[in-house]
Order: C-alpha cells, then structure tokens, then sequence
C-alpha cells in the first residue's frame, strides 16, 4: 500500500468543493470592452506601450515590464484603446489600467495553433520568451515566471523541479480543469521546463487519486525518452501548496538538500501556451462558484472580462451574495464592484452568502486553542494577536511572526472571530518598515 | 467592515468561518448539561429549578450590568449563562435562595470582570463563586437531603457519602462501602435489584461481582449537590464535548489519571495502602461535574498539550489531596481555582513552549 503523504502539523482537512463540470469546459464571450490593469504581477506597473485611440492587435504588447517583479502585459482582444482609467489594485493603492473596446478581427482564436520546434531552443531563449510573453506565476503570488527561473549568476545548485496539482483554496477547481484539458499541454510543458532548467528531479504533487498523471507522469512518445517526472499522491489538506509545507509533505523526514522549485500546472499551460504555440498570457480558466451564484462552473475567459460578466453567464445569483472573492475565500480579496476585470493570477470568482461565511460579531479570545493547532508554521496566533493589539510587534517578531503565511486557518477556525490575519498582516506591514533598524539592534 | 453602495461586504480573508462561534459553544456546552438537571429535578422535585433559575438570572443580571458600563454586547454569549448554571448545579438542594444569588453575583462582578470579563477570567468564575459560598456559609452548605428512592428506606439520611466515610473512617479501616454500611448509609431498592441483575448476567460471566451501592453512586441516589448526582449522565455530556473538541481532552485524561493514581494508592480516607477504591472516589463529590466542565473551561486552562497535562494532572492531584488530607470532606473547586491561578506561568514558561518559538523565530522572515 502506498503511503499517502501530507504535512506535518496543522492545516484544514475541508474536502475540496468539486464542481459538476462538463469537459470542455464553457468558453466565456468575449469582452466587448476590456479593463487591462498594467499590474497584473508583483512588481511595479508595467510601462504602457500605447495610447489612446490607437487601435491594437489580440496578443499586442502593451505595457512593457519595467523594473524587478514587472511583466509584459498583452492585449486579450483586437480592439481600440478608448480611455486610460485608475483601477483599485488588490495589493493596495491604484493602478493605471487601459479600457479596450472590442473591434477588428482575430488573429488566433478560431485559427489551428502551430506549434512552434521548440527543441531547437536554447536554454537561454527558453527563458527569454517567457519573459517576452509575460508569463507569471498563477499562485497568486504573481511573480514574473523569468526571475523564478533565471539564474544569472550560476549560483543556482543542483534543483528540483516540482509541478504542484493542489488547489490553493478549496473553493477554486481551475486546475482540475486545467489538468483535464490540457494533459498533453502540461506533460510538454513540463519538458519544457526541464530544458530551461535542468533539475536533478521532477516530481507532480497530486492530491486526487484519480488524476491521470499518477499513472502517465511524462510523456511517452515512442523515441523521445526525456528525463523522467514522478507523480507524488498527497492527501488533500489545506494549505499544502505552500511551497514549505509541499516540501515537507513531498519529502517527509529525509528532505532533499537541493532547491525546490514549484511550479502550479497553471503556470506550466502557460508556459507550454508561450514557448511552443507562441502565445502571450491572455486567457485564464476561472472558478465561478459560491452559495449565491445559479449555476457555478468554470469558465475559460479572456483577461480583462469584468467579473460581473462571468457572474452573469453562470446564471447570475440565486440570492444575495455577502461577499464577492477572488482567488478563494481562506486567501483572496473581497471585490466589490461588479466591473472588476480578470487578472493573470485571477482563479476564481466567489459568491459567498452568509451561510457559508458564518459570519458573527467578534468576542474576546477564548483561549480554545484551536489556532495554535491549526497554525502550519507551528505558531501561537493568540499570542502574535495579543502582542499586535497591545502595540508590542517587536516581541510578536520575536515570536515567530514573520514565519507566518497569512493561510488563515487559524482566523477560519477562530470561534470568537478575532482578526487574527488581518492583524497580523497590518503588522508586518508596519512591523517590516520599522523593523528593519530593530531587526539590526537584535 | 466597510459596506459598498452594493451592499456587498469588503473586509480581509478569510472570509469564511466554521460554524461554531462563542456563542454556539457555550450553548453545546449548556445542553450537555441539561440531563443532568433534568435528573436531578427528578430527584429532588421542583425546588432544583427554583435554585439553578434564580442562580442563572442573578448570573445573568450581573453580566447584563457589567457589561452595560464596561464592554457591551457580552450578555448573549453564554458565558454568564453557563456561570450561573454551574454555581445552581454546586449547591446543596435546600439551600437558601440568597446564598446562590450572591454567589452568582460574586462569580460575575469580582471574579469574571475585575479584569475584563471573557477571556481576562483570573479563575473559573463558577468555581470562585461556589468557593465563596463555602467559605461564608459552611453551614448550609452542608446540610443534605435525602433524594427520592431514599426517602423510605431507614438509616443515615442527609449525610454524602463523602462525608459520612469521613467521620466513619477515623477509627476503622477497610473499604468505604463496608464502611459506610456499617454506619447506617441507606442503599435503595433500586440500586439492590440493579446490583442483582447486573451480577447474575453480565458480571458473572465475567467472574467479576459488584458490590451493593455502587449502582446509587453513578446514578446519583445519594444525598450530594444539585448537578453532581448523575455521573453517568455527567459522563455521557462530556463524551460530546470531546468529541467535538470543545473542551481538550488532555485535561480530563491528566486529571483522572493522576486522580485515580494517587486514589488507589493512597485511598479516599479509609481503606489500607494500595487498595483504594477509585470508583467509589469517581462517583462521589463532584469530581466529574469539576474534572469535565469547571476544570475545562478553556478561558481558564493552558493552551499548549504539555500545559494542559500538566494542568490536567495538577487538578487531579489537588482534589485527592483535599479530599484525603483537607479540612472538608471536598474540595474540588479549590483545586480549580488553584491550577487556574499558574495558567499564565505554564503558558510562558515551559520549555517546550519556549524552544518551539526559538526556533520558528530563528527562522526569520520566512516566505
């Protein structure tokens, strides 16, 4: 019997909340008129390459990566550029965005992809296109895929390459589908990746016993024997996709010295859309789900449709939404207007009603200890808590809080529904600024 | 929480909660000691419910007047509810009313808020008010009734078990039961013909044979407090509350392991070395009301295992040393409110705590 593995200690056993989906997953419409915000990773805005009234073709450059964590944005429709706008950014502040209205005529959709003879590509050129095309990573993090990858000093060792399968929240089954429909896709684009990287080993970190890569990790095209990938059954367990508490689970007490590099099966589609059909980051398979909408679903959409209009094609909301999230419900952000667009690291749009949110007015803390169970990291969240709200966040350092991933298990399972994430976030974000003169003292 | 013009909320993740909230725990809590009031009506008639009511408003009220100047909003809670509860259940069945009613506004306005209220509780407030009420009227606090099944049956009547053994004990040795027979303690009917049953079918099969009286103890047809009487239905409540990790089970475990450890070492008070009687000493007193819903209130226990075990064991280990070397016949609330009072020290100081953050904070700034 093989033995199913997970992470240590803490964490959330929800079941994932798999959808009734028919493959091939429904095509949204296209946008009639886009919202392309020039952040869509973590770096500053991309430089905005055109202006207004200028008419673009789908996949054109239009915002140029500028500086460390910036990447190249694309256009997802053929179209012109009607008004520059300010946009709320997720990470805070605002950011300029284009507003595209559909118009002219589509150079790809509804035309056979070539495939482009990638093996012929050098390492380097690898990398570069990836780059040019504006891949970023789908873990909600955002980061250009290029730095992940690139090493320019060779100081990289020997790593490992692992292809994470698992949902980031339990809500959101965009990989599933990714998985089901683009098998092939991924299994090239992981060798893909092997080229432009050359890790000692691939594994795929699997949480579903019934996914086909556990028994067709690689490819097997006769006479083309590339390294091998070993698929890894996990079981399902919130938050196993941080990469930590992947390589916790994945290597059990014997962890591997070399460096792991995780990549979602999102990101690597991607990856196998740029470098082998030559295409920019434009489209995103995306969980419509929650309580209050009709029929939920996945749906793949262009970057730049707003929210409100995937809501509607999955049949609008069967009743009053509390709150709409993106990405998630443990680790997303609240919207709340409707006109929001899709993003590069969008997955999912949520529909909560107060049912599922269980919402209640804060208590004091009832010293239950369920946070300090849950907590992944092995951290006292009642403690770092009580130290944030009597001002003391040196000594919440102290305690471990920068260790934190912000999973939110601990806020989930709070019964007095303290703030404990926001807390913590609010803190870091002060306590960084601050706490660099304080971190040298120490 | 900020509220858009769609009336859609926008606050940070997560956005969703398990069900259970404050509230919805202390009422679980609640319902799993509602049989055992309802028992103990059963047993002593009507009056149980004047008590336990009058304890559960004057709780109630207290709470709703603190709050009122201090921190709104924490009458609807529980816990208050839950406090007066446990003060109505540690009293004896005819007890005068105003003995309940200052101690329920003892436990709420000095105990429960001279710090805070909720979650800033120094002790377990039912147990401090049950300790002032012993402390201010040892009298009649200990003056007993006799339950029904016992009414017609002659012999002793308005002594517990407990304190019976006590003074028959000073001379004598031998097991508690032999003890207590033998010093007029009235065993009833029902417990004879239970005894009986049991004996001849399950037991013998076994080879095991159960003594008269015991069958009384665990059904609490003995003279004793409101809320003590059933352990039985005590044991069954708190089946549900571990399980559903309301209360840690490290607490319970630690204390009736040490408790029963050192019982049958060191007896209840009358038998020889190494022969105690631990299941006279479980069903007595109000051991298991206090081991599994006072000593577990989670306000007032460690939040870390080794903490808890070691609360655990500490409580254990003080209700056997009251009971077997103390001045009265019980002193579980004393043992609580004691182990309450070193929370904070076994929360920061023990080491396992303290590496374990060592190392999560050597780690720095991770991710």
């Amino acid at each position: 019997m093989t033995v199913i593995r997970t992470f240590k200690y803490g964490g959330i056993t929800i079941p994932p909340k798999r959808l009734p989906i028919e493959y091939p997953v429904m095509t949204a419409f296209l946008p009639t008129d886009a919202l392309i915000p020039l952040r869509q990773h973590s770096g500053a805005p991309a430089r905005r390459v055109v202006e207004v009234g200028e008419s673009i073709r789908e996949g054109q450059l239009v915002g140029k990566a500028a500086g460390a964590g910036s990447s190249n944005i694309h256009s997802p429709i053929p179209g012109i550029v009607t008004s520059i706008q300010r946009l709320p950014d997720l990470q805070g502040g605002q950011v300029e965005a284009l507003a595209v209205a559909l118009e002219g005529s589509f150079d790809r959709l509804g035309r056979k992809p070539e495939t482009f003879p990638w093996k012929g590509m050098s390492k380097h050129q690898i990398l570069r296109t990836i780059a040019d095309k504006g891949v970023v990573e789908d873990d909600g993090s955002g980061t250009p895929l290029f730095e992940r990858l690139h090493d320019p000093k060779g100081t990289r060792g020997a790593c490992v390459l692992v292809i994470s399968c698992l949902e980031s929240d339990p809500w959101n089954s965009s990989g599933l589908a990714i998985l089901k429909e683009r098998g092939e896709a991924i299994r090239e684009g992981i060798a893909i990746l092997q080229r432009g990287l050359s890790p000692v080993r691939t594994l795929i970190a699997v949480d579903d016993p019934e996914s086909p890569f556990l028994d067709r990790p690689a490819r097997t095209e006769p006479g083309d024997e590339g390294p091998s990938v070993e698929a890894v059954l996990l079981e399902p367990r919130y938050p196993q996709d941080l990469p930590a508490l992947l390589k916790e689970a994945l290597s059990g007490k014997k962890a591997p010295s070399e460096e792991m590099i995780v990549l979602t099966v999102g990101t690597v589609a991607s990856v196998y859309d740029a470098v082998a059909l030559n295409r920019p980051q434009i489209e995103r398979y995306i969980t419509v789900t929650g309580d209050a909408v009709k029929t939920p679903g996945i749906l793949r959409a262009r970057i730049g449709t707003s929210i409100g209009e995937l809501l509607e094609e999955c049949g609008g909301f069967s009743s009053a939404p509390e709150c709409i999230v993106l990405n998630g419900p443990f680790r997303g952000s609240a919207v709340a207007d409707l006109d929001f667009p899709i993003l590069k690291t969008t997955k999912s749009v949520v529909a909560l009603t107060s049912a599922e949110t269980h919402r209640h007015r804060t208590t004091a803390c009832l010293r239950c200890g369920r946070c300090i169970l849950a907590c992944p990291m092995r951290l006292d969240p009642s403690r770092l808590f009580k130290c944030i709200v009597r001002r003391q966040v040196a000594e919440a350092v102290s305690e471990g809080l920068g260790a934190c991933t912000e999973c939110g298990s601990c806020a989930y399972l709070c019964p007095a529904r303290l703030p404990l994430v926001q807390a913590f976030s609010l803190a870091r974000k002060g306590a960084f600024k601050a706490g660099a003169a304080g971190g040298k003292t120490a | 929480m900020k509220s858009n013009r769609q009336g859609v909320l926008v606050s940070a993740a997560p956005f969703i909660h398990v069900r259970e909230s404050t509230a919805s725990l202390m009422l679980l809590i609640i319902t799993c000691l509602l049989p055992s009031l309802a028992w103990s009506v059963f047993l002593f008639g009507s009056d149980v419910l004047v008590i336990v009511g009058v304890s559960v408003a004057s709780a109630m009220a207290a709470e709703a007047g603190l709050s009122l100047v201090r921190r709104p909003g924490t009458l609807m809670d529980g816990t208050a509810l839950l406090t007066g509860l446990l003060i109505g259940f540690s009293m004896p069945p005819s007890v005068p009313l105003y003995i309940p009613i200052l101690s329920s506004v003892f436990a709420i306005a000095v105990v429960k808020w001279s710090f805070g209220g909720l979650g800033a509780n120094w002790m377990n407030p039912a147990m401090a008010g049950v300790v002032f009420s012993h402390v201010n009227w040892p009298g009649a606090l200990n003056s007993w009734k006799a339950p029904r099944f016992l009414t017609g049956v002659d012999g002793v009547s308005s002594v517990t078990p407990l304190g019976l053994l006590r003074s028959a004990s000073e001379n004598v040795e031998g097991p508690p039961m032999d003890l207590l027979r033998e010093a007029g303690y009235r065993i009833s009917s029902l417990d004879k013909a239970l005894t009986a049953r049991l004996n001849e079918g399950i037991l013998s099969g076994l080879g095991a044979r159960l003594p008269e009286g015991y069958v009384d103890l665990a059904l609490g047809i003995r003279p004793g407090s409101l809320g003590e009487m059933a352990g039985l239905f005590l044991l069954a409540g708190s089946i549900i509350l571990v399980a559903r990790r309301v209360v840690r089970w490290e607490i319970p475990a630690a204390c009736a392991l040490v408790f029963g450890i050192l019982v049958r070492l060191f007896g209840t008070g009358s038998e020889p070395l190494f022969s105690g009687d631990v299941l006279f000493a479980f069903f007595t007193g109000s051991f298991l009301l206090v081991t599994f819903f006072c000593a577990t209130d989670p306000s007032t226990s460690p939040m870390s295992r080794p903490g808890l075990l070691l609360y655990g064991s500490g409580v254990g280990a003080l209700i056997f040393l009251f009971r077997r070397y103390g001045a009265g016949s019980e002193g579980s609330a004393y043992a609580v409110i004691i182990m309450n009072c070193l929370v904070s020290l076994l929360d920061s100081a023990l080491p396992a705590a303290r590496s374990r953050r060592r190392s999560v904070a050597s780690q720095g700034v991770g991710n």
